[in-house]
């Protein structure tokens, strides 16, 4: 144990944090920690060219030192996710009270995805699923029904969200 | 057995009448060896378009769904029969599909630049390699 080369603690420190998968595998190992894995785990020490301790390890004292590699990036920003895949929603044919929203109070067609905000599967999968509920008698073909007019709009076909795909 | 869906509008009639025809539909299904899981009333209300059925029009309907299961080969049989029935406006079969669909959002995949999508890459490699086999069968042909 070399408790007098702890004295530059947050030059260790800083280190650490950057200290790369290569260049730990080209340090010297001791005899009982040969893997990278049991690096974290058993308290051994860990020495390289310069003759100054990198990360003195031991259970009792600061395993705080280690650097965490197998740790998420804590900056990663959330997924962007369409409506109905965000909330888990299943479109059928039957409901058509959210399958008139995706369809256009004006001319009674359906929203195309550059207008919806939807994921390419779960475009396909509504375009499907009005189709289905009009040749079902389930839904009106030409116009959107009128009770559903005052429903709350997911979106602003005015405003598209995206370039027009075609 | 595949599960399937029986989307079924009959139209306006009393109670007792209703009934009866539920029933002849039930009974269409065993017959071809089905099984009736369950029995769903969807109400009546206005049809969403006017439907003209065995030369009469119609405005109002009761909706009925049936979810059955029944081997693949009787389904046209089934749907031919609930054609001829007078008091059936609309019959509809359709497949059961899985709830949880799709498994994973594409949408952030989608809203970046082309030269960052999967599907524009795939093209681009397709393209690479019908110009690669042009270009050999010139150069064979020059050359020899």
């Amino acid at each position: 144990m070399f408790y007098n080369s702890l004295r530059p603690i947050t030059y260790i420190f800083r280190e650490c944090r950057f200290i790369n998968r290569r260049t730990l595998i080209g340090m010297k190992f001791s005899s009982v920690a040969e893997s990278e894995r049991d690096y974290e785990a058993v308290g051994e020490k860990i020495s390289s060219s310069d003759d100054m301790v990198v990360g003195h390890l031991s259970v009792g004292m600061g395993v705080w030192m280690i650097p965490v590699r197998d740790m998420k990036n804590p900056y990663e920003k959330e997924k962007i996710k369409c409506i109905l895949c965000k909330y888990g929603i299943h479109v059928d044919y039957k409901n058509i009270r959210l399958l008139s929203q995706f369809v256009s109070p004006y001319t009674g067609r359906i929203y195309d995805k550059h207008i919806t905000g939807l994921c390419d599967a779960q475009q396909k999968k509504v375009k499907q699923e009005i189709l289905k509920a009009q040749n079902f008698g389930f839904m009106p073909t030409i116009t959107k029904e009128v009770k559903f007019f005052k429903d709350p709009k997911l979106f602003d076909p005015f405003n598209p969200k995206r370039p027009h795909p075609h | 057995m595949p599960s399937y869906e029986l989307a079924v509008i009959l139209r306006k009639m009393s109670r007792p009448e209703l009934v009866t025809t539920l029933k002849r539909t039930g009974q269409a299904i065993f017959e071809k060896g089905g099984i009736i899981r369950k029995i769903e009333n969807l109400g009546t209300r206005e049809l969403p378009y006017r439907m003209r059925v065995h030369n009469h029009s119609h405005t109002e309907g009761s909706y009925f769904l049936f979810k059955f299961d029944a081997p693949t080969n009787t389904l046209t049989n089934l749907h031919d029969s609930f054609l001829r029935d007078i008091d059936i406006l609309r019959p509809s079969i359709s497949k059961v599909e899985p709830v949880n669909f799709p498994e994973e959002c594409t949408l952030e995949e989608e809203l970046q630049p082309p030269a960052y999508r999967k599907s524009v890459e795939v093209l681009l490699k397709q393209d690479r390699k019908k110009i690669f086999k042009k270009g050999y069968k010139n150069l064979s042909n020059e050359y020899i």
